[in-house]
């Protein structure tokens, strides 16, 4: 398990978010003034510096749900408000994205491309904005002072580590259905044909080598596809042509984005352990949580500005529908930490988990836990 | 070129690893092996593609790692036994053929790595009596395999790649078991050729 992945996992994720909530301001004729600030104090939140500070210590991976409450919060950074039913839409749309971009990058490096360009249309979002502006450049930097060096084989793990946090998830998302680069079964299409990774060549020659290394014979073969070379490799520097499509923004006003949960899977037996048993590591990931939100500063919603709330769906009957026919498996409660055995304990983690609720709490310190607490913003 | 033929069903999903499937045919049984993520699924199949036995193997947790990913599972079939090869995030395992019992564990030694490289092996293959691991350092771990046992020893390291090693593939010289050609790949698309040195 590579322990540099949480950073890309984070970026493109929010990316990801990014361009839905675009997408959805504008389908909903969100004022021009609030859809900018809505994305300016998301974006101003998501890169602020003492937040990536955390976020780029090397560390595991946190789990799905401990994420999703990263992405909960995140999202309510400004005067937007999002129901349940709403934030596991985009949430589900975000992971499918990703998990559709790293399964298709040609070459595990692909994936600093990949985040490259969720960086790049950021800077598109918050042109207007100086300061923000900075932050974002001063992450690109550190995106490529962590990830520049890296060989091709410790992409290649930070690859595995990606795809396995992705593994059985197979919601199936209509923009994906259109486009036909997902199948009925939520799986996706690999395809066979067009440019192949840089660096290697089109298939379809076997060279034979004797002991002294000098080749001896050439033998070709047929593969059925249709592979052209790759015309030149993506832009790693600060602005460029990044080449590959992946990570650009996909949503526009005339496509809407329409999720369908797939079928109950077959195997329960399948589902990650995290879902089953109760996770031992539980209080290490609250810590771990605390640290990076701690580093989140968010803004209370101040002076006259009235909040107002963002639909993922259509309608409102739509979202209090599929609210209620959400498939068990694919809920997303915020930590839902089954503590074991420790009464004390119990109570330890009750009340860290009480701080999580997005709402105006006075904060409480307790003799257990100081420093756990003091590092979580007062909401 | 070719046609399906009839699906057995895995208990859980395969991992989207390169050439991320190991078969041993072993009398008249088919055995498969695939990496899950955190677990590799062992499926033994009679002719006609009746799974007959299914079997999950988990790496074990190293120090401050705690949900070890596979990347590897290979039979290795050798002159006197098979050995069903595990490679993970800390660690190679060495199993009986049928994965009922492990017989031998190595920890790759983090040696000269910063804390944030990932400390893994990947690349198995059998040579002789030797079983070829290659690990993210750069180096390929050669053991020596008794005929029986596990008395297993670690025999040589060597070195020579600056990356890591992703894959390896062995052959057999024609009348001199000992003197083998191992071929490693590496991911710059680098393919070095070492010869034993007996």
């Amino acid at each position: 398990m590579s322990v540099r992945t949480l950073p890309l996992l984070f970026l493109n994720l929010g990316g990801e978010m990014l361009y839905i909530l675009d997408q959805r301001l504008r389908a909903q004729n969100i004022p021009g003034d609030k859809a900018r600030k809505v994305l300016n104090d998301i974006i101003s939140t998501m890169f602020n510096r003492k937040f990536m500070e955390e976020l780029f210590k090397p560390q595991e991976l946190y789990s799905k749900k401990a994420l999703r409450t990263v992405y909960d919060r995140l999202a309510h950074a400004s005067i937007m408000r999002l129901n349940q039913a709403s934030m596991d839409k985009l949430y589900d749309l975000m992971t499918m994205a990703f998990k559709y971009q790293v399964l298709l990058c040609p070459r595990p490096r692909d994936v600093l491309l990949v985040t490259f360009n969720h960086l790049d249309a950021i800077r598109g979002f918050i042109q207007d904005s100086p300061t923000i502006l900075q932050q974002v450049d001063e992450t690109f930097r550190q995106l490529t002072e962590t990830y520049g060096r890296l060989s091709a084989g410790e992409f290649q793990m930070i690859r595995q580590t990606l795809l396995s946090f992705f593994q059985d998830l197979h919601i199936r998302v209509s923009i994906f259905l259109k486009d036909r680069v997902q199948n009925s079964n939520g799986r996706f299409v690999l395809p066979v044909s067009g440019p192949v990774p840089w660096g290697t060549e089109v298939p379809g020659l076997i060279r034979m080598f004797n002991r002294k290394g000098e080749e001896v014979r050439k033998a070709e073969f047929k593969h059925g596809g249709n592979y052209v070379a790759a015309p030149k490799e993506g832009s790693f520097e600060l602005y460029g042509d990044r080449v590959l499509k992946l990570g650009t923004n996909m949503y526009s006003v005339n496509r809407p984005v329409e999720t369908h949960m797939s079928g109950a899977s077959k195997n329960l037996a399948s589902q990650t352990q995290e879902s089953i048993a109760p996770n031992p590591l539980a209080k290490e990931e609250l810590n771990l949580l605390a640290r990076l939100m701690g580093g989140m500063e968010i803004k209370k919603p101040s002076g006259p500005e009235p909040g107002f709330r963002l639909n993922l769906f259509t309608t409102d009957e739509e979202e209090e529908q599929a609210a209620l026919t959400r498939p068990e498996e694919l809920s997303y409660e915020v930590i839902n930490i089954q503590a074991t055995q420790d009464q004390q304990r119990n109570e330890e983690l009750a009340q860290i988990m009480g701080e999580f609720e997005v709402m105006d709490q006075p904060r409480r310190i307790t003799s257990k836990g100081d420093d756990l607490l003091a590092m979580m913003d007062e909401l | 070129m070719f046609r399906p033929g009839r699906s057995i069903p895995l208990r859980g999903s395969a991992a989207a690893l390169c050439n991320n499937l190991s078969v041993l045919q072993q009398r008249n049984l088919t055995h498969f092996g695939v990496v899950h993520g955190l677990s590799a699924q062992l499926l033994s199949a009679a002719p006609e593609g009746v799974p007959l036995v299914q079997r999950q193997l988990h790496a074990k947790e190293g120090a401050g790692v705690s949900s070890p990913l596979i990347t590897q599972v290979h039979w290795c079939v050798l002159p006197y036994r098979v050995l069903l090869v595990l490679t993970s995030h800390p660690e190679i395992q060495m199993y009986k053929s049928d994965g009922s019992v492990m017989v031998y564990w190595h920890a790759l030694d983090s040696g000269d790595a910063s804390l944030v490289q990932a400390v893994s092996a990947r690349g198995i293959a059998a040579s002789g009596h030797f079983i070829c691991v290659g690990a993210w350092s750069g180096r390929v771990l050669v053991f020596d395999i008794p005929a029986k046992g596990p008395h297993i020893v670690l025999s040589e390291e060597p070195a020579g790649h600056q990356t890591p090693v992703t894959d390896i593939a062995t052959e057999p010289a024609q009348g001199q078991p000992l003197r083998d050609a191992r071929i490693f790949r590496q991911p710059h698309g680098e393919v070095p050729v070492k010869r034993n040195r007996n």
